[in-house]
């Protein structure tokens, strides 16, 4: 909750919190024996006082509460305060408890506070930091340097956020920004950096997700032919799949300037996808997602044709749920549809399918995300 | 003026935490100058909150 609120003092994200919230977190942490009931109370009421616009009074959320899907009924109440109150985001350590699916019909999404804080380092990583700093800077009886307070994240479940911080702090301000775009990126401006080869092979030996936006160049000699690549993109994928339960796209540049996308689903999650392209379309009749037969125009705006609001694909029911199928998918996608030779060398662009994930196609502002 | 990055500033502006509107045929943005001191009074509420809740978890023997 430090790290929520502090977060919540620069507009990083708004709080938004209920009565029914508060008075359970206050049970709790008296249950546990962490404090007396009246010093989680005195600490309640100064988020009462200080954090006064993220309130959601009860008479905005009762008449929800019995519409709630899941078997807590104490979850029932958050569900619909979250509803209430238009949250992006349930950040709880119990997802289990949280019918993703359900709550993804009202726009929110529900994250392990590590899930959470990935993807907020991975969006505005020096604020995080700086966020960080002053949490330590607040601690001084005893003093409480930056590397306790990462460690005690950690060992609070956020271990992966804990990590990628240790690996920010370690960068000591190199800008990775400074390699130049290759060609196959025109379409999309990226502003992430290119996650260094080294980093994206620890991440996957440490069972990390990649950052929220990576753009990971694999040179020629590390990875050659079909075998490497599906192999490479089986394991990105089990990592997205990881970090983004909603589903993902991902775009495969090669050095020769073409590209091919690919998007990610897990099988549980029904689904639309946004603004597309044809490279997109190409990919899901290669791999049987669309049938060919039911288009034969060339696209360049997946929603405005009338031949997808009729495929039963954009109700996304698919049963890939293997990520070795989905790396032979992406590579039939490459090589098939494209006529690549992976041996080029390629990059590998990912991003969230979420529409407020989107890059800015227009390049007129930043992409956004939650608050 | 409030000391952020000009990425960090874009941010803010597209979640709406700081009204602004867009110039016709522009990149450029308009913010009022009020918005952006309710933004920073807010902030800075928000800092005191967070120090009082500090020492609160300091002055009492329990960890946080």
């Amino acid at each position: 909750m430090d790290m929520m609120l502090t977060l919540a003092e620069d507009g990083i994200h708004e709080f938004l919190w209920s009565d029914d919230l508060l008075d359970e977190w206050e049970r709790v942490i008296v249950r546990e024996g962490l404090r007396s009931a009246e010093s989680a109370g005195r600490l309640t009421s100064q988020v009462r006082l200080y954090f006064a616009e993220g309130y959601i009074p009860r008479h905005e959320y009762r008449h929800l509460v019995r519409l709630m899907p899941g078997g807590d009924p104490d979850d029932h109440l958050h569900m619909a305060a979250a509803i209430a109150g238009r949250a992006d985001v349930i950040v709880t350590a119990d997802s289990r408890d949280f019918p993703r699916f359900d709550l993804a019909k009202h726009g929110i999404r529900v994250l392990s506070p590590d899930e959470y804080l990935l993807e907020v380092v991975g969006e505005v990583p020096d604020e995080i930091i700086l966020a960080v700093q002053r949490i330590s800077d607040r601690r001084q009886r005893p003093p409480m340097a930056v590397e306790e307070i990462i460690d005690r994240m950690s060992n609070a479940g956020a271990r992966r956020f804990a990590m990628r911080l240790r690996d920010l702090l370690a960068m000591d301000g190199t800008d990775p920004k400074t390699d130049n775009e290759p060609s196959g990126a025109k379409q999309v401006r990226w502003r992430a950096g290119w996650t260094k080869p080294r980093e994206v092979a620890e991440r996957l030996a440490h069972k990390m997700p990649p950052p929220y936006r990576v753009a990971l160049r694999v040179p020629k000699h590390v990875a050659i032919g079909p075998d490497a690549h599906s192999h490479v993109m089986e394991a990105l994928i089990v990592h997205v799949l990881e970090a983004w339960p909603q589903g993902t796209a991902i775009t495969i540049s090669y050095s020769n300037g073409t590209y091919a996308q690919a998007l990610i689903y897990p099988p549980h999650v029904l689904t639309e996808i946004g603004p597309s392209t044809d490279h997109v379309m190409k990919a899901a009749v290669a791999f049987e997602w669309l049938d060919p037969a039911t288009f034969t125009a060339r696209h360049t705006d997946f929603e405005s044709q009338p031949v997808w609001q009729d495929n039963p694909v954009r109700e996304w029911d698919c049963t890939i749920d293997d990520p070795r199928e989905i790396g032979l998918f992406i590579q039939a996608g490459v090589q098939g549809v494209l006529g690549v030779d992976v041996s080029l060398g390629y990059k590998i662009l990912i991003f969230n399918i979420h529409p407020k994930y989107w890059p800015d196609l227009d390049g007129s502002g930043e992409s956004t995300t939650d608050s | 003026m409030l000391g952020l990055s000009r990425p960090f500033v874009a941010r803010l502006l597209d979640h709406g935490q700081i009204p602004s509107e867009r110039l016709p045929d522009s990149t450029h943005r308009v913010v009022k100058l009020a918005d952006v001191l309710a933004f920073q009074e807010r902030r800075e509420r928000r800092r005191e909150g967070n120090e009082r809740i500090a020492e609160l978890i300091e002055s009492e023997d329990y960890p946080y």
